[in-house]
């Protein structure tokens, strides 16, 4: 019996020391932002990041706001109030699928090629030579590619939710046959910028930092073998995908939980 | 080269991504940035206002002419306040109009309607509107005449 | 123990005048009692009026051995003496013509004061015959009015078993106390009024004339 409370409060205890580590690198790579050619450094990060996961993010959000618009039109319908599935898209989209779906994505598709990426050069030993050379890696390697996270992934769901909306529209309006004044009509009256717009940029960029930060640090701090590379990937897109999900519950709480 | 095409893409993202974002300001929920300004605060006190939501809309002979911004309680004469916000070009409510509590569409939204009285003079910003007719009584006579109709059946 | 009780006895007299206070400037608003004092008479002078008519029925009814009806033209006169000075009838129609009041003419205006008064006085004495009121209670002002010149009294009447909560919007006018609205049961007349003055002038495409002969004989 004491044996099992001392094992739990072990690992509690490591548990904490991991988060406090990932804190430290956390504050250290913030506190040195990109400097002399930085700004090069961002560009080929926002690249890496956010321009290469923008396909499937188009096509993600087609196919959700397509489905949106389908299955919302057929609930709609039986309460004769099929006008009204643009306003449902839109707030569905804006509120919540868009910030998460995106951060989902997002983790999948970049976090873990981040996570891989540092991992690699830390098991290929770049990162140690960088140190002795003088170089802070946390600088050089890893704080481009937080802020490159932090810019991307609420742009991505701005973009998200648009393509949704469209999506939406062309089964909804074209296909369904909803009047397309309606749709876009009662979408205006029911979305506020304030409320739903701008939380959902807040959510977008909360899990870019929650995101990112996971991603960086399962990286880093990875076992420096292949294994640990793969596993320190997995946990990326786990970890991220609970944070993810515990925020959205929480932030959704604080945002639209008083009303 | 290939560095030129990495530059080019990140610009058209961000471009992309700035251009989402203004859609979604004022496309998606329709551009309320501008019209703060010109309008003017009015309140109604009501007996009942359960159901009305802040911004319901306030009509005028069907028409929208403002917002409802708040509901709370007087504490002088204990009765709902609503705190409505009306446009600045709807300047011809006399100061005996009404307001009652209706309800729109199948999903029961609640929203404000007045009607113009026959004073000349009329309300300005601050002022406070004591005709009123709230929702739940009239629903209830609904309910009720149905109801008799259908015991009578 | 005993310095606790004399501790919430000395609280409880020092802040018993502090929640006084609050009631006694409701309670004791001259301007409220001046307008319930208005309300409960006139109510008072109705259920009288009642009383007396139907005993007169009665009466009569002993004596010519037949079963007579109250007299509906005598209590509508009576009604009217008792009304009169405590209605403000002419304020009640121009809020009921509303936003058509400017387009009226004078002619047109005092019309409709005259058809308005006389509907509403035969509809009341309908209802108030029909109704079968016994008692009335005025309830106890609980809040205070927004303005001066105005205020709000609420009575409970009994009839028929069952009680009806009437709200009487009352403003000081030169004579007195009058009053200028009625909610029964949360349901505002006077804005009823206007609503249905409005559908009638949709229904007469815009003939005023129309409309008020209309609503002396409601065909």
């Amino acid at each position: 019996m004491i044996n099992l409370v001392s094992a739990l409060g072990g690992q509690l205890l490591q548990r904490l020391a991991l988060l406090g580590q990932a804190l430290l690198m956390l504050l250290q790579s913030l506190r040195v932002l990109p400097g002399k050619h930085g700004l090069s450094r961002l560009i080929q990060q926002l690249y890496v990041v956010g321009v290469q996961s923008l396909i499937i993010m188009l096509v993600s959000a087609l196919f959700i706001g397509m489905v949106l618009g389908l299955q919302g039109y057929t609930l709609l319908s039986a309460y004769g109030s099929e006008q009204a599935v643009g306003q449902m898209v839109a707030l569905t989209l804006v509120r919540e699928l868009s910030p998460v779906v995106a951060a989902l994505l997002f983790a999948g598709r970049a976090g873990s090629a981040l996570t891989a990426e540092i991992g690699l050069m830390k098991a290929t030993e770049q990162l140690a030579s960088l140190e002795m050379f003088g170089v802070d890696p946390l600088h050089r390697i890893v704080a481009p590619r937080f802020l490159a996270g932090l810019i991307c992934l609420p742009l991505l769901v701005a973009i998200f939710s648009l393509v949704g909306i469209y999506g939406g529209h062309i089964v909804a309006v074209d296909w369904l046959g909803v009047y397309s004044g309606s749709y876009w009509g009662n979408m205006q009256q029911a979305v506020d910028f304030g409320e739903d717009v701008i939380n959902g940029m807040i959510k977008a960029l909360v899990f870019a930092f929650v995101v990112s930060w996971i991603a960086l640090y399962q990286g880093y701090s990875c076992v420096p073998t292949s294994q640990g590379i793969s596993a320190a990937t997995t946990r990326t897109v786990v970890y991220s995908s609970l944070a993810i999900l515990g925020f959205d519950f929480i932030l959704t709480a604080l945002m639209f939980g008083g009303a | 080269m290939h560095k030129r095409w990495i530059e080019i893409s990140v610009g058209l993202m961000l471009v992309a991504g700035v251009v989402a974002l203004l859609s979604l300001a004022l496309q998606v929920s329709g551009g309320h940035l501008t019209r703060s300004a010109d309008r003017y605060p009015i309140d109604a006190l009501f007996e009942n206002a359960a159901g009305l939501a802040p911004k319901a809309q306030v009509t005028l002979a069907g028409v929208t002419v403002g917002e409802v911004v708040a509901v709370v309680i007087d504490p002088q004469t204990l009765m709902a306040k609503v705190k409505m916000q009306i446009n600045g070009e709807v300047n011809y409510l006399s100061i005996d109009s009404s307001a009652s509590i209706l309800t729109a569409g199948l999903l029961g939204e609640k929203y404000v309607g007045l009607t113009v009285g026959a004073e000349d003079e009329v309300l300005v910003a601050g002022d406070m509107i004591e005709d009123t007719q709230s929702a739940l009584v009239l629903e209830e006579l609904i309910g009720q005449f149905l109801l008799n109709l259908g015991d009578s059946n | 123990m005993f310095n606790q009780a004399k501790r919430i006895l000395l609280t409880a007299v020092l802040v018993m005048p502090g929640l006084a206070y609050p009631l006694q400037t409701q309670a004791n608003d001259p301007e409220w009692l001046a307008a319930s004092e208005v309300v409960s008479d006139s109510t008072q002078a109705m259920i009288e009026l009642l009383q007396y008519e139907r005993e007169e029925a009665t009466r009569k009814s002993e004596i010519t051995g037949a079963s007579v009806g109250l007299d509906e033209q005598a209590l509508l006169a009576q009604m009217a003496i008792i009304l009169d000075p405590v209605v403000d009838f002419e304020s009640i129609a121009k809020g009921v013509m509303a936003k058509f009041y400017r387009r009226a003419s004078a002619v047109q205006i005092e019309a409709f004061n005259t058809s308005f008064r006389t509907s509403l006085l035969n509809t009341y004495s309908r209802a108030v015959v029909a109704f079968k009121i016994n008692n009335y209670e005025v309830q106890p002002n609980v809040s205070s009015s927004s303005k001066p010149g105005r205020q709000k009294v609420w009575v409970k009447v009994y009839a028929n078993g069952a009680a009806y909560n009437i709200n009487y919007a009352v403003k000081l006018r030169p004579q007195g106390w009058k009053v200028t609205n009625v909610t029964l049961d949360g349901i505002n007349l006077g804005l009823a009024f206007r609503q249905q003055f409005a559908t009638a002038m949709a229904q007469n495409k815009g003939n005023m004339d129309d409309v008020i002969a209309f609503w002396l004989n409601p065909a």
